[in-house]
Formats: C-alpha cells, structure tokens, sequence
C-alpha cells in the first residue's frame, strides 16, 4: 500500500519544553490511525506540523511525498484539515462558507454550489443553509465544519479531536463519514481523548504522551497489554478500598483511588477468583461493574511501567 | 445497512492528488467573501451611513461659525469627515481580520492551498474599494454642502487616489495590529486610541496657527494634516506642490513601513 503520511523522527521544541519527541508515523492510503493521549501530549502539534502550521526542530514528514517545509502548497492541496474548534465564517450562512472554500479549493462557481447543496444535504444542514453561522447550534457547526472540510475529496483527512463535546447523532454521522472516506482510499489521522472512538474507528493506534509514542498496535493489541476486561469495585469506604487493594497487590495494574479498586483481567469469569480473595476479610463492596478498560488505564498501563523504572 | 452511512457517505471517485489553484483565482475567491461581507447591511452603516451623518452633525453645529468666518464649510471640512471616515474603514478591516483569525477562518486558510500573497491582496482591494466608496458617497453629500472640485477631472481624480491610498496605507498599519494582537478587546481599544487625537490635532477642523503654540509643530507635522490638506490642494485650495508634498510623503512613508510591518506579521502568525 501506499504511505499517504509517513513521518520520522518528528521533534518540536517551545523553548525549554519538548512538545515531541522523535515521533515517527506511518499511515497508508485508506487506513484510519487513532492518535491517542491525554491533553497536552503533542497531538495537535503533530497536526500543526502535518498542515504547515508549524516548522518542526527536527525530523522529516511527507505527504503524498511531500514536503511540508519545501512544498507547502502541494501539501494544502492534498489535506482536509477539521480543528478541534470550527472553523467557519461565523456572519455568512453554511451555504456561503461550502461555496467559498469549495470554490478555494479549485471548483469552479456553479460546481462549487452544487457541491454545497450536496454537502449541506448529507450533512443534514438543508434546514440552515441559509442562517448565518453564528447562530447555528453548536453540533451543527461542527457538522458544517466536516462539510467544509470534505467540500473538495482529497486524499488525506486530518481530524484533531472531531467528537469533542458533540451530541451522539453527530458523533454518529461523523464515524460513518469516516469510514466511507478511509473505503473510498483516503488516509485518517484522528486524534482522541476516548478509546471508544479509536476502538469504533481505528485500524491501529498511536498513544502518545509527553512528546513521546508509548505504544502503537490495534486497539485489540492494546488492551491486550493493559488485560481486555476492567473489574471495578467500589467499597464503602477508602479504608476498605485500600485494603481490597493490598489484598489483591499481586495482581498486575491494580489501583485504587478514593473509594474505588479498578482490578485487570484476561477473562470475565475471573471476577469470581477477584470476589473469592476479598471474601471474609469483612471488606463491603457497594457495587461491582465488568468493563473494557478506559483510556486512562490503558494509559496507566502504559505509563506505569516506565515511571516505576525511572523510580526504581 | 444503516441510512446514516449513506448519507454520510461523499460519493465519487477516490480523491486525487490535490494542486493548488493559482493566485489569480484566490484572489478572486477571496475578495469575493471580503466584498459581499463588507457591503452587506452593517458595513455600508460604517463605510456610507456613518460618515454621511458624521457630515450633516458637523454641518449643522459648524457651517454656521465658519461662514461668519468667511470659510465655506463644505470645502473646508468635507475633505476631514473623508479622512475620518476612511480611518473607520481602516478599524472596520482590521476588525474583521481579527473575526478571522478568532473563528478559525485564518488557520483554515493557512491550512488550504491559497497563495499567500492573494490573501493580502484580497484583504487590500476590498479596503481600497470601500475607501472610493465612502470617498464618493462623502463627495456627493459634501456637494450639497458646497463642495467642489475647482481644478477640473485630473486633480479630481487625484484626490480619489490620495483617498484610496490613505486608506489602504492606514489599513496596512491596523491590519498589523490585528496580526499582532490575539486579545479582541484589547484589539478594538488599540484602533480607536490614537483615531481621535490624530483627527483633532490636525488641520482638519481649525487651521494650525489657531492651536497653542506648542502644539503647532505636532499638528503640522501630522500625517492626518497633510492628507487633508493635500485633499483641499486637490479640490479647492490653491493646488500647488507646497500643499501637496507632505501628504504624499506621509503616504509613500506610511504605505512602505506598514507594508513590511504587516508582510512581517503575517509571516509570523503563518509559519511558527
């Protein structure tokens, strides 16, 4: 397959701090890569890197082959870039922000209405087209922005946490728009805070934190290494947590905190042997839930290890 | 097979490799969205409506004072509410400069193939046009008030030029501003502190030898008095290189340093 991005060795520096760290990445045409970490990690300074935002220190990057430093305009040509903010003119309506920016990216006038109706269609906006931006609700915009940004087909897609504080609809319609843009041969890059997301939507995942890429693998493989399933109890109290906690410290990546004990298993049925170690230690558990781990366990997981090595 | 993937779906061929459409085409593109928005409704209120009751405000409460004085209001003061109202459409484009870059517009410019240079010059024409047409709608409203244009089609002419110039050049220097700026309030406080001493310490409403004498060099000095003055040179003063040098000199001087300001500002908001 082709690599529609590939970078290697990516570092940015703001004056002390490292925002990244010799991040490499590969992202073939038509495969969708979650980037995954918490806030601050470097996710949208990778993406600015990507768009031509920002010069990185070190390191190559290409898309399409291209260059960004050299070639920035052939490397615009070829992005849909969505924001983690919309990114509109708030005093014309969605009809006239699809016209302008289809219009921007090549089409011609008529084609480039033709193109809006069709978008704000798909993207169920038929209802606004008219209204100016800024009084749109919050979802719609977001809904618009993606239609802004997939105006023109290109044949790279960046999306920098796209369901960030969006209704379930919208979150919705944006999976199935991604993954009918990675069938037609475009390659994603989304970054996200949830696991759900890339869990739904990724083919692999990068986790990064810190400038640096902890782990990269199917989201499959990741929650292999942290256990696929999350035992969580909650005690009646931060004593007993603790002490639940300390009863069962031989088991990997168990932690507690305030009144609950998240322990990791392989298998479900292991919740029984969990329940039998606590059992006539006069510990009360006030709820038990079974769930796949969240992003920051895998993340603890993830971390943990490297922290307990520095400290060691 | 859920409706929602269909709907979701962009049909047509796998996207092909992109290229840039060529700065002749983005500047089309963009004036075009500049145009529409600065001639909508709220912008003709700053670029015609207000400077036109600036006008009939002034000719109300002065007309009478001046004449008595023996100066014909209209062409005396119809060249000063022009400046001011071109220095409104300076702040009115640096305003909007600002709206791009808080809604994101800018970033997703920066982030489309759109030559650099077309963005600039998009953002000029559309002042350059609002500029001749708050000097028009000001000339006409001013005619009425007994202003006339004394030295026939070519210093006429000239006149409109100087305007659009000093609009463009005052443009340049907000629209430096703007990009240098990130706080919006802060922004609008910065264009309107220096509107209104650059507008009363000019020759614009008393002549300089009327103000206190040690205000008189600044006042004769000021970039505001010689593009007014060469203003009057241009329509119904006495024309003569005298009276117009320091008004072009204030606009070659101005448009060259708020050029390589802005160029500067620009580079740095675009590549970090």
């Amino acid at each position: 397959m082709t690599e529609a991005i590939s970078l290697s060795g990516l570092t940015k520096r703001f004056g002390e701090q490292t925002a990244l760290d010799r991040v490499s990445l590969r992202i073939p045409a038509g495969s969708v890569v979650g980037l995954l970490g918490p806030n601050g990690a470097g996710k949208t300074t990778l993406i600015n890197c990507l768009t031509t935002l920002l010069r990185p220190d070190g390191g190559t990057i290409r898309v399409l082959g291209h260059d960004p430093g050299s070639e920035p305009s052939l490397v615009r040509a070829n992005i849909a870039v969505t924001g983690q903010f919309a990114a509109l003119d708030e005093q014309i309506s969605p009809r006239e922000n699809l016209v302008f920016f289809g219009r921007l990216l090549g089409l011609g006038r008529g084609e480039a209405r033709q193109r809006a109706g069709e978008m704000l269609e798909r993207f169920e906006l038929g209802e606004a087209a008219y209204t100016p931006v800024g009084y749109l609700s919050g979802g719609m915009r977001r809904r618009l922005d993606l239609a802004v940004s997939l105006v023109v087909p290109r044949p790279v897609l960046v999306l920098d946490e796209p369901t960030t504080g969006l209704d379930p609809r919208s979150r919705k319609l944006l999976w199935d728009m991604v993954r009918a843009e990675a069938g037609r041969g475009v390659a994603v890059l989304l970054t996200t805070q949830y696991l759900e997301e890339a869990d739904q939507l990724a083919d692999r995942v990068v986790v990064i934190d810190k400038g640096r890429v902890l782990a990269d693998g199917s989201s499959d493989e990741l929650k292999r290494d942290v256990g696929g399933i999350m035992c969580r109890l909650t005690m009646t109290s931060g004593a007993d947590a603790e002490a639940a906690r300390h009863s069962l410290g031989d088991l990997p990546g168990v932690t507690a905190e305030g009144d609950k004990v998240a322990v990791p298993m392989s298998r479900p049925e292991d919740v029984a042997a969990v329940l039998g170690r606590l059992d006539g230690k006069g510990l009360r558990i006030a709820d038990i839930e079974v769930t796949r781990p969240t992003l920051d366990e895998v993340f603890f997981a993830l971390t943990e290890p490297m922290e307990k090595e520095a400290t060691r | 097979m859920s409706t929602t993937s269909d709907v979701a779906a962009v049909p047509g061929a796998p996207a092909l490799p992109g290229r840039p459409a060529g700065r002749r085409h983005d500047f089309r593109v963009l004036f075009d969205r500049l145009r529409v928005r600065s001639f909508s409704r709220g912008g003709l209120v700053a670029t015609v409506v207000q400077p036109l009751l600036f006008l009939a405000v002034f000719y109300c409460t002065f007309a009478g004072m001046l004449d008595d004085q023996g100066i014909g209001f209209g062409r005396f003061v119809t060249p000063t509410v022009l400046v001011q109202a071109l220095m409104f459409v300076a702040i009115g484009s640096a305003t909007e400069l600002a709206a791009d870059r808080s809604s994101g517009v800018f970033s997703r410019l920066l982030t489309s193939p759109v030559d650099m240079r077309a963005m600039g010059l998009a953002h000029l024409a559309v002042v350059a046009l609002q500029g001749l047409l708050s000097s028009v709608a000001i000339v006409l409203a001013g005619h009425l008030a007994g202003f006339r244009f004394d030295h026939g089609a070519f210093a006429a002419l000239g006149f409109f030029a100087l305007a659009v110039a000093f609009t463009v050049a005052l443009s340049l220097a907000t629209a430096t501003i703007a990009l240098r700026l990130r706080n919006l309030e802060a922004l609008s406080a910065v264009l309107h502190l220096p509107y209104l001493p650059l507008l009363v310490l000019s020759t614009g409403f008393v002549e300089a030898d009327l103000f206190p004498g040690w205000l008189r060099p600044v006042v004769a000095a000021s970039p505001v008095s010689g593009v007014i003055d060469a203003l009057r040179a241009l329509s119904t003063a006495e024309l003569t290189w005298g009276a117009t040098l320091p008004g072009l000199a204030w606009l070659v001087g101005l448009l060259a340093v708020f050029s390589w300001t802005t160029t500067a500002a620009f580079r740095k908001v675009a590549v970090r």
